[in-house]
């Protein structure tokens, strides 16, 4: 063994060890709890960060592993043939894939954009990015738990897909990539030809190699998106902390003003959309049934912490497209339930 | 390409993370932060920071070039970008944990001091063992008649908290519910009666057992739960109530 790869595991069993042993007794020694013990606020801030960061880090980090085993192991050729050319079935495929992709608002961001450098056709890959946080297996499971299969809970579904496939078709219009997305995000040869610089088959490396490159892309992306999420948790936990939430549950039952109140609300708390049907659960006896029904549709596909996301890798003309979009067809949505069905 | 100094700023960026992540598992403080059903989440967290952490470093230590696929700028950050993920790192090495109590209450009045309504927090009511606060807030859901409960004994842990609507000899014993993580606290609480409740101090844990009566809280009409026995508890390591 080498003396690299000796010193690697012994950081490893560092790491581990420190890990899952005395660390509750070095903490004090590290923080101090007097020493850096904040005012209330503070230290009620610092818990919801925290709070929001630990949920979602996971998801991002799978979402990046996802991005980076993409990335080493599915080439652009594997794309084309497996897409279908027609527009529509791709944005079909596009919307529907997160039922064997399950992955939350926060791992979907770079999946994106890894599959659309690889030559995913763009309405294949909006509808995908908004779609999949609510057409996956998980949060299919939680809004099933919190609202049986009902009409809250096949709403949310047919309009998800309604919305996402339909603003996908809208992007599809859109010629090239580089008018979307931020040039750092683009493949070298931007705005042309999607063949991204996966070495050819002839020199691909090894399997443990491959795995090893497929970790260290997933590093990179973590880093170009976890910046986005840090700092759209952090705005979430300055609203949530100095906005009182009784401004906007006091709006509840207007039939189009508690509709904007739940769309405000669900951009403002980012709640992983693998929870928030139980949150919405909450809001049943105050709100109409179209404001939590927007709320479902719209949170998981814009909120604070992916909008900042989206902005890392997306253009901001785009990213306000995005935006009107949902917004706009969420709050269509919502209104049109509570003019036709809750009456 | 990043340099070889980004890359070693990376890789300790991830190792420490992988460390706050491990630290808030050891320590039993994770369950401040996210419901308990996620744990295994965290442990994917940890996983998942140290392979990276690590795999940077072989990679620095082996003169491995990281070509990446997408050109030159790649890789990069930015020093507000370093900054933003050594945010969560610091804050949850050097902060002492400490969940929600009755200083986050004021901000997020969804379900207090209006207690039949707080019936719809919960999924499913539990059956069996002794009733917590948002058991009873559900059956006071059921039947709004303040007096409904009268004379029900009851046996409930939560923290002291207090506002403007009560009387010198009134507190409410609270607990915040949590679905996900901290981000959709909810405080749900007990109206309290108690000739002792002036010597209590906000945020104090406390374990309250009593008879429900039917009372008011600034007016309102609202059952009480008249304490019969107040003790100081240690705050329970699961400090929110899961629904």
């Amino acid at each position: 063994m080498s003396r690299q790869r000796l010193t690697l595991v012994a950081a490893a069993i560092l790491l581990i060890l420190l890990g899952t042993l005395g660390l509750d007794a070095l903490l004090p020694v590290l923080g101090g709890r007097a020493s850096l013990a904040l005012p209330d606020v503070a230290q009620n801030f610092v818990t919801v960060f925290l709070g929001i960061f630990i949920e979602a880090a996971p998801f991002l980090l799978l979402g990046a592993l996802a991005s980076g085993l993409i990335t080493v192991f599915v080439t652009a050729d594997d794309i084309a043939r497996l897409m279908p050319r027609n527009r529509l079935a791709a944005t079909l495929i596009g919307a529907l894939l997160g039922i064997i992709f399950p992955v939350c608002e926060c791992g979907v961001i770079p999946v994106v954009r890894r599959l659309c450098q690889k030559g995913f056709p763009l309405s294949a890959g909006i509808a995908f990015l908004l779609a999949a946080p609510v057409i996956n297996p998980i949060v299919l499971a939680s809004t099933y738990a919190a609202f049986g299969a009902g009409p809250v809970f096949w709403a949310r579904i047919a309009l998800t897909l309604v919305i996402a496939i339909a603003i996908g078709l809208i992007f599809s219009l859109q010629p090239g990539l580089a008018r979307v997305m931020r040039p750092l995000s683009l493949p070298p040869l931007a705005g042309g030809t999607p063949t991204v610089g996966v070495p050819p088959a002839a020199s691909r490396p090894g399997p443990a190699t491959a795995l090893q490159r497929a970790v260290a892309v997933a590093a990179d992306e973590f880093f170009d998106v976890a910046p986005y999420l840090i700092g759209g948790s952090l705005i979430a936990t300055a609203l949530q902390t100095f906005v009182p939430q009784q401004a906007l549950i006091g709006i509840g039952s207007g039939a189009a003003s508690s509709v904007v109140a739940m769309l405000a609300l669900a951009f403002v708390l980012s709640v992983c959309s693998t929870v928030d049907a139980f949150l919405a659960l909450n809001f049943v006896n105050t709100f109409t049934s179209g404001a939590i029904i927007a709320f479902l549709v719209f949170g998981p596909m814009i909120d604070v912490k992916s909008t900042l996301m989206l902005l890392g890798v997306f253009r901001r003309r785009v990213v306000a497209y995005l935006i009107a979009l949902t917004f706009a067809f969420a709050l269509l949505a919502g209104l049109a339930i509570n003019l036709n069905i809750a009456w | 390409m990043p340099s070889r100094r980004t890359t070693w700023v990376k890789a300790m960026l991830l190792a420490a993370l992988a460390l706050m992540f491990a630290v808030k598992i050891n320590s039993g403080t994770l369950t401040y932060y996210i419901n308990q059903r996620f744990a295994w989440l965290a442990l994917v967290a940890v996983l998942l920071f140290a392979a990276m952490a690590l795999t940077a470093a072989y990679r620095l230590m082996t003169r491995t070039t990281v070509e990446s696929p997408l050109g030159a700028a790649h890789g990069r950050v930015s020093a507000l970008g370093i900054g933003l993920v050594a945010l969560p790192a610091l804050l949850g090495l050097l902060v002492p944990a400490r969940p929600l109590g009755a200083s986050a209450v004021a901000g997020r009045d969804l379900s207090l001091g209006a207690p039949a309504r707080a019936g719809a927090v919960a999924v499913n009511p539990r059956g069996g063992g002794s009733r917590t606060i948002i058991d009873w807030l559900i059956e006071m859901g059921r039947n709004p008649d303040p007096s409904a409960l009268n004379g029900q004994s009851a046996d409930v842990v939560g923290f002291v908290y207090r506002d403007a609507r009560l009387a010198a000899d009134q507190l409410y014993v609270a607990r915040f519910t949590l679905s996900c993580c901290v981000a959709d606290a909810a405080p749900v609480a007990l109206l309290v009666q108690s000739s002792d409740a002036a010597a209590l101090k906000n945020d104090a844990w406390i374990r309250v057992t009593g008879r429900f009566a039917a009372g008011a809280a600034g007016g309102t009409p609202a059952p009480v739960l008249v304490a019969e026995r107040i003790d100081a508890v240690e705050p329970p390591a699961q400090p929110y109530l899961l629904p």
